[in-house]
């Protein structure tokens, strides 16, 4: 990896993560290029949210989880001892697999990340909420009922919403979790429309279980294994980076019998 | 009931009709001695201990009216007419009307029925009665329920006795009760909940709470008698803002010991309420950048609100029939007055209720099944109000 500054937003170095004394995924050593859209592909199980959970310390919610490498985000280590946690999560937003919109208005929704951060005024906040529904594509189908709970939305919407809701607070890089898993096909087409939209100004990373969706939409593709051991007692299950290139190289001409046998629906 | 007099022979006319001299002169007239220094005594005074008589009346009713030529005058030297003076200046029309009745006319209550017998079976009361031996009986349907029970004070006459004080006693009770255990309960739970992290320590707090819940009640009360009578009874009987006569057993002596058996329930719910929040709501919050008090502070409280309410009122429900351990607090025996703020003598519906259950009397067994009705109906309001708030606020978080 040739430092090209600014063309890498993240680059992960030798990362493990462990649960207790149990390794969930160990020494990933990759770079999330800026202003692109990479995508973790693996089996059920392999670390792949383990891992994306890393590049915004939602781990540190998890009292056993424990880090190990470094993250670093413009050059600085985001596990280094004087990063806020709370800080990171502000410039690096998350959308999960689950639209988990806050029993709350639409409006109250979006605005809530720009109110954390102190934003008061009532003409800021409107502009705030009317430009994340837009960037959102969502904007056209509510902007009549702002004061709705975000729950009353549907599946799609609800997703669409909680993209909205991370953009209003400027992040530099989205995570996204699954964002389509629980969606039907017209909902996820427009997600990933979105994604693409999104990609001319955020740096995004996602998850997915969709080879398709992964080739239409990410211009890097990660895949990651699983690798065993057994020990006295116990099997230790861990996930291990197999291949990293650009989507299109990768699925065309993957370099490890692995990734092969993983995009052509084979496993072992 | 009975009369030893025919009221109306009396004066001539209807009783409640006499002005309060006519009253006190029949009083005087028709009382013995020692007993009008006892009136003197439960009526004016409020104590219930024996009272030094040698004391000269200035002294002994400082602070009360008295004829001003009474002033240096012993009080056992006083006479019937002087007493009944000191009575009259004291007490209103209506108090006198009932000394009468009960001193006088010797009203008493000698028997009663229960409901079900007085509605359906009046000719058969009818003819127990007139078979009685008892002279001068008459039979009245009276409801020892009414409006006039809730604000009578205590009286040692039954048909005018009332749960005022004791009611009075109970709402102060349950609102430091509460001020106390709501915050302490809360913020307990929400630290359990949202800032510890499982370890041994935390571990053994937890159940340790789930054990107090669990604790008879008595032993709180020893607990309080322990620490907020004795230990800081220098504190709790308000000596620092000049209340001298309550030694530590107060309204906040009582309210702290129930805050401290509710606390465990007010704890346990709350964490309940806190845990059914949807992890996902935590994990969007912080993933904006959240710190953890933000998140607890705008999304889990409000969404945990309607289960808080709904514990809160119940354990509320629990403290207010807790018996045990106000008596052994000190709730006193007998109270007449209206508790004057948190540092006065106190009693509470329950207590009241098992102090007039073990009276020899029929009638005082009356006035507490009343009182049983006064809590029940308290109790029910209290957890009507709890369906109520909780439907309000999750219909308005929805
Ligand atoms: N909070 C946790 N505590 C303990 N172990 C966990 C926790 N979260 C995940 N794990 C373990 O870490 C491993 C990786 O989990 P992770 O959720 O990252 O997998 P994944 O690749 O996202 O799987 P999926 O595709 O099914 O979502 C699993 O073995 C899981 O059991
Ligand atoms: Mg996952």
């Amino acid at each position: 990896m040739t430092n090209l500054n600014g063309r890498y937003a993240i680059q992960l170095h030798d990362v493990s993560v462990f649960y207790g004394h149990k390794p969930a995924i160990q020494h990933v050593t990759m770079p999330v290029v800026s202003r692109k859209i990479t995508a973790y592909i693996g089996p059920s199980g392999c670390g792949k949210s383990t891992l994306l959970r890393v590049m915004n310390r939602m781990n540190d919610l998890v009292p056993s989880a424990r880090v190990s490498g470094e993250v670093l985000f413009h050059g600085q280590n985001l596990y280094g001892p004087e990063i806020d946690p709370v800080e990171v999560r502000r410039r690096v937003g998350m959308v999960f697999q689950k639209p988990n919109p806050f029993p709350k208005s639409i409006y109250d929704n979006v605005a809530y990340g720009p109110r954390l951060l102190g934003v008061r005024d009532r003409a800021a906040l409107d502009q705030i909420v009317a430009q994340s529904l837009k960037q959102a594509a969502l904007w056209d189908e509510v902007r009549h009922e702002l004061k709705k709970s975000g729950l009353a939305l549907s599946g799609g919407q609800q997703q669409r919403l909680c993209i909205a809701r991370a953009l209003a607070v400027e992040p530099e890089v989205i995570l996204m979790d699954e964002p389509c898993s629980a969606l039907d096909p017209i909902s996820t087409q427009k997600i990933e429309e979105l994604m693409r939209d999104l990609s001319r100004h955020y740096t995004i990373v996602i998850v997915t279980h969709n080879m398709q969706q992964a080739q239409r939409v990410s211009d890097y593709t990660a895949f990651i294994s699983v690798r065993k051991e057994e020990r006295p007692n116990e099997e230790y299950r861990w996930g291990e980076l197999v291949e990293y290139g650009s989507t299109m190289e990768l699925f065309a001409h993957p370099q490890q019998e692995e990734t092969a046998d993983h995009i052509a629906g084979r496993f072992g | 009931m009975t009369t030893d007099r025919d009221p109306v022979a009396l004066a001539g006319r209807p009783l409640e009709e006499l002005p309060a001299t006519e009253l006190a002169r029949l009083l005087g007239e028709h009382t013995r001695k020692a007993r009008l220094r006892v009136l003197v005594r439960d009526e004016i005074l409020h104590v219930s201990e024996a009272i030094d008589t040698s004391l000269p009346v200035d002294n002994l009713l400082a602070g009360y009216a008295y004829p001003e030529a009474l002033a240096v005058t012993s009080f056992a030297a006083l006479t019937e007419q002087e007493l009944v003076a000191i009575l009259e200046v004291n007490l209103d029309q209506a108090r006198l009307h009932d000394l009468v009745l009960a001193e006088v006319v010797g009203y008493k209550v000698v028997g009663s029925w229960p409901l079900l017998r007085s509605l359906t079976d009046r000719a058969g009361i009818e003819a127990e009665v007139a078979a009685s031996e008892t002279p001068n009986a008459e039979l009245r349907f009276h409801s020892w329920i009414n409006f006039d029970f809730l604000t009578s004070p205590m009286s040692s006459i039954p048909a005018s006795a009332g749960v005022r004080a004791a009611l009075l006693g109970t709402i102060y009770i349950m609102l430091i009760t509460m001020a106390v255990a709501v915050p302490l309960g809360v913020g307990a739970a929400i630290y359990l909940e949202e800032y510890a992290t499982p370890n041994a320590l935390n571990n053994l707090i937890e159940t340790n709470i789930r054990n107090l819940a669990g604790v008879p009640s008595i032993i709180y009360g020893i607990l309080g008698l322990a620490i907020f009578v004795r230990a800081f009874g220098h504190l709790t009987s308000g000596a620092f803002v000049g209340v001298t006569d309550s030694n530590g057993r107060t309204i906040v002596s009582a309210a702290m010991t129930l805050a401290l058996l509710v606390l465990p329930i007010v704890i346990i719910n709350a964490q309940e309420a806190i845990r059914a929040v949807p992890w996902s709501i935590r994990e969007a919050s912080y993933g904006l950048g959240a710190t953890r008090w933000q998140t607890v502070r705008r999304q889990v409280l409000p969404a945990a609100l309607p289960g808080i309410l709904t514990g809160t009122i119940l354990s509320l429900s629990r403290a207010i029939g807790e018996t045990a351990p106000l008596i052994v607090v000190g709730a006193s025996a007998i109270i007449f007055t209206d508790p004057s703020g948190p540092f006065s003598k106190f009693t509470a519906l329950p207590v009241q209720i098992w102090q007039w259950t073990a009276r020899p009397q029929d009638q005082f067994r009356d006035l507490a099944a009343a009182a049983i009705i006064v809590l029940l109906v308290l109790l029910l309001s209290l957890n009507a109000a709890a369906i109520l708030l909780r439907q309000r606020v999750s219909k308005r978080l929805s």
